[in-house]
């Protein structure tokens, strides 16, 4: 079954974190229009990324200043079921669309409302960008400590943590509605997912240590967890947990007597000759080809695994293997791989019905659903209140 | 109302993060969650991260190596809605709690599998470990395309893996309201970590690779340093924050200059280096506090780059409550994360504390209908 068929989301986001999240309700078979303005948004320039967390959508191109694009926007809030936005605080208000607007249109809307910085307190007017955030909640300090420079985090995880959270908060907000039959609004933002994201680090009791790596350019944590290179610049890691990991890790590397090595021979004397460690272990390392040792040490029940690089993966067999991308034919990419579903399922189906849409793609169509005829579709062009 | 998912009863077979994660983001939307553990506990005691992941349950021990513990977990997840387990592919089976085990006894089960890489493939009995799910996800080696990996202390995959668990089981559970139906969803860290990169991620023959490194990912969108050491981030990447960055630097003719063609995104190498090298020059004129009292008068993103404590410590994220303060039996009174999401309506509860090891081990047993005398028996095989 697609869960969420004849769910209907007006999606008014931009960028990342929004269109993820309307993403993630389109792949379960929500009906997603997504409103766009005359300009293509900038994310369009990253054309695999937009395509990716737009796929399953519709578009619908207008000029919401005008009056008459607004009550275009106002039948489908009627008729929707969530709507979704991730503008910087005020500006749905100004548009007409904040949540007490939609609420008065639609009783039973369901509301999401992914900010940057959150609503309160003195920085609630920052736009929602990821790296404001991974540099204001301690991520980018995180490895290497204060003193250090900072680690620009590739990977936008506030950003991608909104997507999923906010989409977890949709839906119980539709399983209370099933029950109550009464809508209401749903808020996170980047903050609040950067915080979800450390557990284990955003954590703070008396008697706490921060332990930071001193590398600049850390491969690690330690010795046993950590990348090492083989003579073929190729690199991998390593992670031993546990004693018999060390002793399988020394077996396999013909290393034994660093068992018996008064340096070594303990967890603790491990970490603090971790220097000395390292550096015999990337000697030994260095002697064979990375794929090499990856298959010795794996024989051994070592815990290791490639570190590979982007266009490595998508020959690989753990990703194929897994289905972790789907193939799609895009008019403007061509054929092309895109990230995949997160979550096989028994019986829920995951639908890829459609390629992410040209701007303003299906402004007629979507029109046309609303009982507007040609000629009054050809005019609203004309006018510049819809586009394309 | 309080807590949408109240009356849902979720079992959890989970160590370190991502499955104790999960069962505490649907417990603190009011789902009564038992955590199973075995006779030595969750490994992950061990770290303060577990008090985090373990708030609003309750905790019972059995050791499911003997047929009598296994003979209570299956009649646990009889009467439960949904179970999460985040072993190594084929442990749940060999524990007989594995997803056929348990359909059978409970067809209208959602029972959630997180496993490290995936139930296939070539690494499938490989421990998943963050870090060697992100080393194989290109994590580490992505983060510095221009010369050597580098490693990230983030345990992003299993944190994402709690997300999206908590998203597709709440799928599964409006599923099973229409259809009657249990469900098997089969989530893993790898999957969570390709998902977590959905925008750098995917493959086409026109695709543009930036030239990552680790201060950022292009000139208008990475860290920089003041003249005092201190670093900001600046991410100007549209073109009216571009507009304005020229601006406010006084330096208009940028706009005409072909070493900012592209700008704001797509100023590529080599003419990338040469760009950064020209704004860090200016940005060393002044402090760091000075520039993000500056780049914010006209409107232009930017923060400084701070420590968590500065984090944990900012006005901003008291006003916000995005954390609050617990009261843990080992650790006395911790400040955490807060529930991450805000529903108007049904809103969300922290019930507690981390349980104790085996703290709620009898009272459950007795709601199960065993007896004291049962009860001593098990204590003494120790089944619990």
């Amino acid at each position: 079954m697609k869960v969420l068929e004849g769910i209907h989301v007006v999606d008014f986001t931009t960028f990342l974190a929004g269109p993820y999240l309307c993403r993630l309700l389109a792949d379960l078979g929500a009906e997603v229009i997504k409103v766009e303005a005359e300009m293509p948004e900038t994310y369009r320039m990253l054309a695999i990324a937009f395509a990716s967390q737009n796929r399953n959508k519709r578009s619908i191109s207008l000029d919401l200043k005008k009056e008459q694009a607004k009550t275009i926007v106002r039948e489908l809030v009627k008729k929707a079921d969530i709507v979704v936005e991730n503008a910087r605080p005020g500006v749905m208000k100004r548009l007409g669309f904040d949540y007490d607007s939609c609420k008065a249109l639609n009783p039973e809307v369901i509301y999401v409302s992914a900010t940057g910085f959150g609503t309160k307190g003195p920085l609630a007017d920052l736009p929602g960008l990821d790296p404001l955030a991974a540099a204001f909640s301690g991520q980018m300090v995180n490895t290497c400590g204060p003193s250090n420079p900072p680690i620009y985090p590739k990977v936008t995880a506030a950003d991608v943590g909104v997507s999923a959270l906010g989409a977890f908060g949709t839906l119980l907000a539709l399983l209370a509605r099933r029950k109550t039959g009464k809508g209401q609004k749903i808020s996170t933002s980047l903050l609040h997912s950067a915080a979800a994201f450390g557990t284990n680090t955003v954590i703070d009791y008396a008697g706490m240590k921060r332990e930071y790596l001193d590398d600049h350019f850390p491969k690690g944590s330690s010795a046993t967890s950590r990348m090492y290179c083989g003579i073929d610049g190729k690199w991998f890691f390593i992670q031993c947990n546990g004693e018999q990991d060390w002793k399988n890790l020394c077996a396999s590397t013909r290393l034994e007597y660093l068992m018996s090595d008064k340096r070594f021979k303990t967890p603790a004397a491990r970490r603090r000759n971790d220097a000395a460690l390292t550096q015999i272990l990337s000697g030994c390392f260095a002697l064979a080809w990375a794929d090499s040792w990856i298959t010795l040490l794996r024989s051994n029940n070592v815990p290791v695994a490639p570190a590979l690089y982007e266009t490595e993966i998508y020959n690989e067999a753990q990703f194929l293997e897994n289905d972790t991308f789907v193939w799609q034919d895009h008019p403007e990419i061509g054929r092309s791989q895109l990230v995949g579903f997160p979550a096989p399922f028994q019986n829920i189906e995951n639908v890829l019905k459609r390629c992410s849409p040209k701007l303003g793609e299906h402004t007629s169509e979507i029109l046309g659903e609303l009982g507007y005829t040609e000629d009054q579709i050809v005019d609203l062009k004309k006018t510049k209140v819809v586009f394309y | 109302m309080s807590g949408i998912l109240s009356g849902v009863k979720v079992l959890e077979f989970g160590q370190y993060i991502a499955g104790p994660y999960t069962a505490m983001l649907l417990a603190e939307q009011g789902a009564g969650v038992v955590k199973i553990e075995r006779p030595g506990g969750d490994p992950y005691r061990s770290e303060a991260g577990f008090v985090v992941c373990n708030r609003s349950k309750k905790g019972i021990v059995l050791d499911l190596k003997t047929p009598e513990g296994q003979k209570v977990a299956r009649q646990m997840a009889e009467g439960s809605d949904v179970l999460i387990e985040n072993y190594k592919p084929g442990t749940a089976d060999r524990l007989g709690i594995g997803y056929q085990a348990v359909h059978e006894i409970n067809p209208r089960i959602i029972y959630c599998s997180i496993s490290g890489f995936g139930q296939k493939g070539p690494y499938r009995d490989i421990s998943g470990w963050d870090s060697l799910v992100l080393s194989m996800s290109t994590y580490y080696t992505e983060q510095n395309r221009v010369g050597d990996p580098v490693y990230q202390n983030l345990l992003l995959a299993s944190h994402y893996a709690s997300f999206l668990a908590s998203f597709y089981i709440a799928a599964a559970l409006l599923a099973r309201e229409i259809s009657g139906q249990g469900e098997m969803i089969d989530l893993s860290l790898l999957r969570s970590a390709v998902a977590i990169q959905p925008n750098v991620l995917g493959n086409s023959p026109s695709k543009i690779r930036f030239p990552f490194n680790v201060r950022g990912l292009m000139p208008m969108v990475r860290a920089y340093q003041g003249g005092d050491g201190q670093w900001f981030v600046l991410s100007a990447a549209s073109v009216g924050f571009f507009t304005s960055l020229c601006s406010v630097l006084d330096h208009d003719e940028w706009h005409l200059d072909p070493l900012f063609d592209g700008a704001p995104l797509l100023i590529l190498p080599p003419k990338s280096a040469q760009v950064i090298n020209l704004l860090q020059s200016i940005f060393c004129t002044k402090s760091r506090d000075e520039w993000i009292k500056i780049l914010q008068e006209a409107n232009i993103p930017c923060s400084p780059i701070q420590s968590v404590d500065q984090f944990m410590r900012h006005a901003h994220v008291a006003a916000n409550n995005l954390l609050v303060e617990m009261e843990e039996e080992k650790l006395g009174r911790i400040k955490e994360m807060n529930i991450p999401i805000e529903l108007s309506a049904t809103p969300g509860k922290i019930v507690g504390a981390s349980p104790r090891l085996g703290q709620h081990t009898q009272e459950i047993l007795s709601d199960l209908g065993y007896t004291e005398s049962d009860i001593n028996r098990f204590k003494s095989s120790k089944v619990i």
